[in-house]
């Protein structure tokens, strides 16, 4: 398999269940097959409720599955140990929210640089990166400001800078420009595809947005828990 | 802080309160059950070891004691005037009396005088040669045979200050040969009271003595200062201790409060929790997270609370003088504990027990939230609002 092919996120037959209010099961996943290689831009998009952020949330292993596999660049997930888990997690994927999720006390260079800390990586060539990263999002400026006095778009794009510090495989943006302005939300949305490519980064990216949509190379849409190839 | 101030505070009256027992009292005291009528070689003999500075007899009871119609039953004391002040700092406790008019010195005390306590004296209403109607219970005795009861009249030849509430209120003096005639001791004494060299330890050279009794069969016992207020020490210590187990509680709520603290900033970030855990945190990192909160809540807390104890100790007369006056209540608070101010000794390992009891206390109290927040599902955190 040439590098441009490899598969560095597989999902094989998810299965993932909830329990209803009323005490019923609802089965949000059903057998859900996904693959995608590294370089490649993937969006998902599906009706409110479809399971698309379930679905993030499981290959990403921050919620197990009730059936299937997830494959991380080649590692069955299900096959390490949780404390592996949590570190593959951590090389393999980078994480962008709809709602930042910055951390509210700690300044932009920080944060970016809080997931390298996490796994043990505090030194010089980390902050070059992080300061190179938000040089790249056009935030060279305001790497000292805290995340409240930023705007919507500088927030989202502090929280792509974090997602990429670690040279990630995959990144899985769950409606990224949700919270955004519509020419925000171009600008953001050009700027991850952008930076991805750079990176040589795949990317999931969950949108309702039809046009955001359309510029990954490739599109799925989530329905009765499965993926229907567009 | 509280803990502190009570331990340190609670030390300095215990050392206070030694202080003044060893200045107050002999070292050891030499007592037997009964009568002791051959005591000229026994003081003899015990002067002649190397441990002993000087040695002197007494004899001591309690009686009745009448100055016109206020009638008192106090403690007395038959001293023996060229020996006594060898043993007893009783000539400072003479200079102490602040009226010059009941000052006196040893030598004023002869078998038709008698010298008391500053306090003893006050209730009795006596002054400067007030004459003292004394009844013993050898008297009570002679009453039982119809024996005209007729009392020892003593004067007045002045008063004595130890600063000791309980002895200046309760303790008369007079000559050996009185105390001898009062209570039929006949050349008798009730014992031997003995001031070692500097550096002796009382209690050591106590046992030592009376094994030189036992193995002479000497009916008498050798008490050491520290044996003869054993009860009393005992009792301090243990108020001491008492006081730490009740202050524990303040601790104990103030750990209540950390917990309650941290749990509520797990709740305010359960979301940030959930982003540590995509980063890639392990549940035990952000465990340590929020134990590192509490242990810092805790290191900090040591650290003001040891200074806030050192300033408030070293304030602490200040403070008390100005509640006492608050209340009027200086005079019944010297007159309670025998000193001026509130003693303090500074315990190292007081300090380092209570700062890590204090440290132990709030790292556990940080645990349940850490453990809470540990076992939080991710993707439920990053959910929530």
């Amino acid at each position: 398999m040439s590098e441009a092919g490899r598969s560095v996120l597989a999902a094989r037959e998810v299965v993932k269940k909830f329990s209803g209010p009323d005490g019923s099961v609802i089965e949000v996943l059903n057998g859900a097959n996904l693959s995608v290689s590294q370089g490649e831009s993937l969006s998902i998009r599906g009706e409110s409720g479809s399971g698309k952020s379930t679905f993030l949330n499981v290959i990403s292993w921050l919620d197990q599955p009730d059936g299937g596999s997830v494959v991380w660049d080649g590692t069955e997930v299900p096959r390490i140990s949780s404390r592996e888990i949590a570190r593959r997690r951590s090389e393999v994927l980078g994480f962008v929210f709809q709602s930042y999720c910055l951390m509210p006390e700690l300044d932009v260079l920080e944060n970016v640089l809080m997931a390298a800390r996490v796994l043990g990586r505090i030194g010089r060539p980390e902050k070059e990166r992080a300061e190179n990263l938000l040089c790249q999002v056009g935030l060279q400026d305001r790497l000292k400001q805290l995340p409240g006095k930023l705007s919507g778009g500088e927030r989202q794009r502090v929280a792509i800078a974090r997602a990429l510090i670690n040279r990630p495989s995959v990144l899985l943006a769950d409606e990224p420009t949700g919270n955004l302005d519509e020419k925000t939300a171009d600008t953001v949305m050009e700027l991850l595809l952008h930076l991805c490519r750079d990176e040589t980064a795949a990317l999931v990216l969950v949108t309702h947005n039809p046009l955001f949509a359309k510029r990954a190379d490739r599109q799925v849409t989530l329905s009765g828990g499965r993926f229907n190839d567009q | 802080m509280v803990l502190l101030i009570v331990q340190t505070v609670m030390n300095g009256f215990g050392d206070k309160i030694r202080e003044n027992i060893v200045a107050r009292d002999a070292d050891i005291r030499i007592v037997s059950n009964n009568i002791l009528y051959d005591w000229k070689d026994l003081l003899i003999e015990l002067e002649a070891r190397d441990s002993v500075l000087a040695a002197t007899p007494y004899a001591e009871g309690v009686v009745m004691m009448k100055n016109g119609q206020v009638p008192f039953m106090p403690f007395i004391r038959g001293i023996h005037l060229d020996r006594e002040a060898k043993v007893f700092p009783v000539e400072g406790f003479l200079s102490n009396v602040p009226l010059s008019e009941l000052r006196c010195t040893l030598d004023d005390l002869d078998d038709e005088k008698i010298i008391l306590g500053v306090d003893l004296a006050a209730s009795l209403q006596a002054s400067a040669g007030s004459v003292l109607e004394i009844f013993t219970p050898l008297m009570l005795e002679k009453a039982k045979q119809d024996e005209v009861l007729l009392p020892r009249e003593l004067e007045l030849a002045g008063v004595f200050q130890s600063g000791w509430y309980e002895v200046d209120s309760n303790t008369a003096i007079v000559t050996l040969r009185v105390m001898q005639e009062l209570y039929g001791l006949g050349r008798g004494i009730h014992g031997i009271a003995l001031k070692l060299k500097d550096g002796v330890d009382a209690e050591l050279e106590s046992r030592v003595l009376q094994e030189h009794f036992d193995e002479k069969g000497v009916p008498v016992r050798a008490l050491s200062w520290l044996k003869k207020n054993e009860s009393f020490l005992f009792f301090l210590n243990m108020e001491k201790w008492v006081m730490f187990f009740i202050m524990i509680f303040i601790v104990l709520v103030a750990s209540f409060s950390i917990t309650v603290t941290l749990s509520v900033s797990v709740l305010r970030k359960t979301r940030e929790i959930g982003l540590l855990a995509a980063l890639g945190a392990r549940s035990g990192q952000v465990a340590m997270t929020f134990c590192m909160q509490s242990i810092s809540i805790g290191v900090i807390g040591v650290g003001l609370g040891i200074g806030g104890a050192l300033l408030a100790l070293h304030y602490r007369n200040a403070v008390i003088q100005a509640l006492l006056g608050l209340f009027n209540a200086q005079d019944s608070f010297y007159q309670l504990y025998g000193f001026e101010g509130i003693p303090v000794a500074y315990s190292i390992r007081d300090f380092i027990l209570v700062s890590l009891f204090t440290l132990l206390l709030t790292t556990l109290a940080g645990l349940l939230p850490a453990i809470r927040a540990a076992r939080l599902k991710p993707a439920e955190a990053l959910r929530s609002e």
